[in-house]
């Protein structure tokens, strides 16, 4: 069972909606009973740039993870990709660094690095032994002050985007189901495209263009810096100072259309995709949620919970252990800054309709409205929250994660450590009103991926 | 938004005191003095109940995990039940003596902790992880999961249908199956050489997993490991009380023996019919755990295969080399472990791929590692150590195996200080004696017909079918038609078809049959438009005796046009494919009575469908090699479809990767009445039909 559900999840994972899954708790929870507060001091540089640190003296690693306000949302109209084609140039082309040599400084050091684009951000991290934070924060200076394009480094990160998109869409099992889902469920026009964009827009972009988007977004005042482990925070505001504060900032002006006000109502939408990659059917439900920073997302976290986390859950429970019609089920909510999705999944077991399941999917939703949720549920529900925020704090890099998402969601890093009465308060009739309020038919769409025929036998039935 | 006052005052504070800008310079920092960092602290003890204790202390963050380690196995797996070991870590967790069935899960989930068990082939781990507080509540429950499993029949039963229905899943990737045969020669009858298949695991019944556990889970056989939160004093206490009354009784563990000794190399090619690619595997068993070897074979793997910067990260392996993605690794267990190289080429480059992998092996046996080249290894070994302790749950880890394989707590506190002392040639000392290409076994998966002549070269080859069953390659090739066909029986006429998905209208498709450009020939066209895909196929062939002339497929979708374009004379196929990346031609040899394009449909209209149960069709593929198509006659069914009331021939056809069910009018002449795609809702139902020469 657990390999079949790793396997599967293993299978979303690229399409990034999990991603948005795994780090659900989006708003992790400190108890009353003790989470110990995470220490936190923040300061600013004269560039604009934003620094959070979090000292952590049991380990001899430090944590450096910059995020930039820019995602896969700033993609210019018809140029979907760019951001997180500048991503990649950002690692591969700087004043003094070739391709490949960023990696291999961190991994001569013993460190490990990563980069990654969201709908709403671009972050880019290392975690390194804490006598080389010095060599980590040099690293975020080479990005910071600017990347040196060359035409070729272009061609080929633009090739390397192309093939790996491919491989997300074609390549793995529900990729394109995935895709689909995003762009038919929600309105809000810069969410409607994969970060990797989609094929083609990025076919006639010249070397200027990509420079004048860096220029634009990657810049200081559009950032924040998360330096967490074994550091000082008096040592972080001299390196800080030393290795960023002289690299001149222009104020960015992003321009993404506002947030809808309220998630769409206008009508169920339905769609199905042929997917060569799929061994069965798949089914995914969304519904419309607000953005990450609306009060609602609280109950709507711990309903998520009461659904489908653990074997005792009610959708498992349900679909898997009592009525056997799938391996697996799960629900969970992918946060955005401007708009959220609630989402739900699951696929048959061999014999079974994927109608079957979305009517059970439906009953339990219903049985929400209907009977509502038990306190012992809700406490439950809580509890699971509060060891997800512990286990997410068990690495400096988890922490820096943490602290970044706090900081970008709410406009303070500081609320992390404030967590726990917003969900302390929620009642079990705040979970049901929150239900019945966002779970409706006419805000959801529901995408059906089917296996479909392989190979040259394309084409007529 | 909510910006908090503290993070103002902050930022306020750091503008007033920032210093003149030193500024970042043009080369990276040089490093600080790395800190002596010594192996961190445990301890280690041992429970009243007979069980060891290590306990890594770290209060950080309120949260424990406890891993509970116990020796057997996948290599105690009766060979008749590959797969027990797993099973009853499986189930374990699935419920207790004397409870209801779900309460387990309820508990546990109440409390947020997250309980699980796996079995690797020395050792079945049963995981438990939860915040502080709850830890002796769940501690509660790992006990009587561990002592008193309900193991229910019924729970196993749905495991062992998953399990199966994996395998069935994981057995279409190539991947896999590699991995799979390269373990199965390797390790031959050796224990840790169990494979699981449909089979062993239908033998796997109740009585089996609870002889399992109650041979193999006993305190005496059993490692305790305690990280996180608690001290080592309050976990001894804890465990004490809640595993108090865990019986100990005597464990025979698996003896190791059965390795298959090669003196020459072997080459295993397990067929995935139609793979471009080719998986491939080469490698060898290397020594026991324990082997004060391992330290040198490690660096000598860094070197030649993990990581961007090795050997085979750069070279073979770089962007533009024969295998791009090449990388290599070894396994320590307690007994023999191994080495293996590995990459994932296009099927022309096989021989040039493996020849190059092993090359990298013998240059590293015969020449030692340039001293730079090693210093930067062994820098990165010894400079990753910060990141390898970060967590408890790392540091209890690598205790962990220290222990398992009876090393001294001196070999895990000095190992960076024996990495910095290796010379180069130790490491090629260590390579010598551990790593010979002329015993390697060199397995790839993918299509024996197109890889079997490249790999002959490295040694005998065995072929086999992804279910590990050995072939000759003679049965692989596609035959040729047995028996005869006569085209005469077709006339002209043409067909209109509707299509539709869910019962939704999304297209139509419009046939016509007609005399051909030259005497004796006819020719089918097919033009559909589903949905944004507009198709248009098109094949010629010789009526008399059905033998295929020339076929056109055209598919175009959202501006894309992909064409295959066939002819085939005298055996010899000639054409192209033209797709996004280009144009290339194509070259193949077809046995005799090879078809193109559509003509596997339409030899159901000239066949006699009563006479035969299955007939098996070779084809031509778009890359001009040939695979058979089988025809499954299915009985007769009376069929629906706005063209009218039809008895047909019910057909399966699986060939091309997909397989659909054809209804053929039964009698003459016949056509085509519906088609469905089997395993999607689509279906294409006649609605017109016109015989005799249509209108053009």
């Amino acid at each position: 069972m657990r390999r079949i559900r790793e396997a599967w999840l293993g299978q979303r994972l690229a399409g990034g909606l999990l991603l948005a899954l795994l780090a659900a708790p989006s708003s992790g929870a400190a108890q009353a009973s003790g989470l110990p507060p995470l220490p936190i001091d923040t300061f600013s540089l004269s560039n604009g740039l934003l620094v959070i640190v979090s000292e952590d003296h049991s380990v001899p690693v430090v944590a450096t993870e910059m995020w930039f306000e820019v995602g896969s949302a700033d993609d210019p109209p018809g140029q979907s990709g760019l951001t997180q084609l500048a991503q990649l140039l950002a690692r591969a082309e700087t004043a003094n660094l070739a391709e490949g040599e960023q990696a291999r400084l961190v991994a001569e050091a013993g460190g490990a690095a990563g980069a990654f684009t969201t709908h709403d951000v671009t972050g880019f991290w290392e975690v390194v032994p804490s006598h080389r934070v010095e060599l980590a924060l040099w690293l975020h200076s080479e990005r910071l002050a600017g990347v040196v394009l060359t035409g070729n480094g272009l061609d080929r990160h633009r090739e390397r985007l192309t093939r790996e998109r491919r491989a997300r869409q074609q390549g793995q099992p529900f990729g394109g189901v995935q895709m689909a889902l995003d762009s038919l469920a929600t309105d809000y026009e810069p969410y409607r495209h994969p970060a990797m964009g989609r094929p083609g827009e990025l076919e006639d972009l010249s070397t200027d263009r990509v420079q004048a988007f860096l220029d634009r977004f990657f810049v200081p005042g559009n950032a924040v810096l998360a330096v967490v482990g074994d550091v000082t925070g008096a040592q972080v505001r001299a390196l800080t100072q030393e290795y960023l504060g002289s690299i001149p900032s222009v104020a960015p002006h992003a321009d993404r259309p506002p947030a809808p006000d309220t998630p769409r109502s206008d009508g169920e939408r339905r769609s199905t995709v042929e997917d060569p990659m799929a061994q069965v059917p798949v089914i995914y439900m969304a519904y419309n949620i607000p953005g990450a920073s609306h009060p609602d997302v609280y109950p709507l976290t711990l309903l998520s919970r009461i659904l489908s986390t653990g074997e005792s859950s009610r959708l498992h429970r349900r679909l898997v252990v009592e009525r056997q019609v799938a391996p697996v089920v799960f629900s969970g909510l992918n946060t955005r800054r401007a708009a959220g999705l609630f989402l739900f999944g699951s696929l048959p077991n061999p014999g079974v309709e994927l109608d079957r399941i979305e009517r059970l999917l439906d009953q339990e939703i219903d049985r929400l409205r209907t009977e509502g949720v038990t306190d012992r549920e809700v406490e439950k529900a809580r509890n699971q929250v509060r060891a997800a925020e512990v286990g997410s704090r068990l690495s400096v890099k988890g922490k820096a994660d943490v602290l970044l998402k706090f900081h970008h969601l709410y406009g303070d890093a500081f609320a992390v450590n404030e967590e726990l009465q917003r969900f302390e308060a929620v009642s079990a009739e705040d979970i049901v009103r929150t239900a019945r309020k966002h779970l409706a038919r006419d805000n959801r769409t529901v995408i059906v991926g089917r296996p479909a025929a392989r190979g040259a036998g394309e084409g007529a039935p | 938004m909510i910006v908090s006052g503290r993070a103002q005052g902050a930022a306020l504070a750091a503008a007033f005191c920032l210093a003149p800008a030193a500024g970042a310079g043009q080369s990276p920092p040089v490093p600080a003095t790395a800190p002596d960092i010594p192996f961190p602290e445990f301890q280690l003890r041992e429970l009243s109940n007979g069980a060891e204790l290590l306990v890594v202390s770290h209060h950080e963050q309120p949260h424990v995990t406890v891993n509970l380690v116990i020796r057997g196995g996948t290599a105690a797996d009766p060979p008749r039940q590959a797969g027990l070991a797993a099973m009853t870590a499986e189930l374990l967790t699935k419920g207790v003596e004397g409870q209801p069935a779900s309460q387990v899960a309820e508990d546990l989930d109440f409390l947020g902790a997250q309980l699980g068990a796996s079995a690797g082939p020395d050792y079945t781990t049963v995981s438990l992880s939860s915040v502080t507080e709850n830890l002796d509540a769940a501690l509660a429950i790992m006990a009587d999961v561990v002592i008193r499993p309900a193991f229910p029949a019924d729970d196993l039963a749905r495991q062992v249908a998953r399990a199966r229905s994996a395998l069935t899943i994981q057995e279409r990737a190539p991947t896999f199956l590699a991995s799979r045969a390269f373990t199965r020669a390797l390790y031959g009858e050796h224990p840790y050489g169990k494979i699981q298949t449909a089979e062993s695991l239908g033998r796997i019944d109740v009585q089996a997993v609870t002889r399992y556990h109650r041979d193999y889970y006993r305190p005496n056989n059993a490692v305790f490991v305690v990280a996180g939160d608690v001290s080592a004093d309050a976990a001894a206490a804890a465990l004490d009380g809640h595993f108090g009354d865990w019986e100990a009784a005597p464990v025979s563990l698996p003896t190791y023996h059965g390795l298959p000794q090669r003196s020459a190399p072997e080459v295993v090619l397990v067929h995935v019919a139609g793979a471009r690619d080719a998986v491939v595997r080469v490698g060898q068993a290397v020594t026991r755990g324990d082997d004060p070897d391992w330290t040198a074979l490690r660096v000598a793997n860094r070197l030649l295969g993990e990581g961007m910067s090795s050997r085979l990260g750069t070279g073979v392996g770089g962007e533009s080399g024969i295998a791009p993605g090449a990388s290599s690794g070894v396994i320590r267990r307690t007994d023999a472990g191994y080495f293996q190289a590995r990459a994932e080429v296009a099927a022309e480059v096989v021989d040039a791929a493996v020849a190059a992998l092993v090359a990298e092996v013998e240059r590293l046996r015969s020449e030692a590692p340039a001293p730079d080249e090693l210093e930067a290894v062994l820098l990165y070994l010894a400079g990753s150590f910060p990141l390898s302790i970060e967590t408890p749950q790392q540091i209890a880890n690598q205790v962990t195996t220290y222990l398992l394989l009876g090393l001294e707590r001196d070999a895990l506190e000095t190992y960076r200080e024996r990495i910095a002392a290796l010379t180069p040639d130790d490491v090629r000392a260590a390579v010598e004696v551990q790593l010979q290409p002329d015993r390697m076994i060199i397995v790839v998966a993918g299509d024996a017909l197109h890889l079997h002549d490249r790999l002959a070269r490295f040694g005998p080859v065995t072929v086999e079918t992804d279910q590990g069953v050995q072939v000759a390659l003679d049965d692989l090739r596609p035959r040729a038609r047995e028996f005869a066909l006569d085209g005469s029986l077709l006339g002209p006429g043409s067909w209109t078809y509707d299509v539709q998905a869910q019962d939704w209208p999304v297209g139509e498709l419009r046939r016509r049959l007609t005399p051909g450009d030259q005497p004796g020939t006819m020719t089918m066209v097919s033009e559909a438009s589903i949905g944004p895909r507009e198709v248009h196929r098109e094949v010629t062939f010789r009526a008399a005796t059905f033998e295929a002339v020339r076929s056109e497929d055209r598919l175009r979708m959202q501006g894309r046009e992909m064409v295959s374009a066939l002819e085939l004379e005298a055996g010899q196929v000639t054409g192209f494919f033209r797709g996004p990346g280009g144009q290339q031609p194509v070259e193949g040899t077809a046995v005799a009575g090879a078809v193109l394009g559509e003509m596997t449909e339409l030899a159901l209209w000239v066949a006699d469908l009563e006479a035969a149960d299955e007939i098996v069709i070779p084809v031509v593929q778009p890359d001009g090699s040939v695979a058979d198509w089988t025809l499954k006659m299915q009985g007769r069914r009376e069929v629906t479809v706005p063209a009218g009331v039809f008895d047909t021939y019910q057909v399966e056809v699986d060939g091309g990767g997909q397989r659909q069910r054809v209804y053929v009018r039964a009698e003459r002449p016949r056509y085509t009445v519906k088609i469905e795609v089997v395993g999607q809702p689509v279906v294409t139902l006649l609605t017109d039909v016109t015989e005799g020469s249509p209108e053009r």
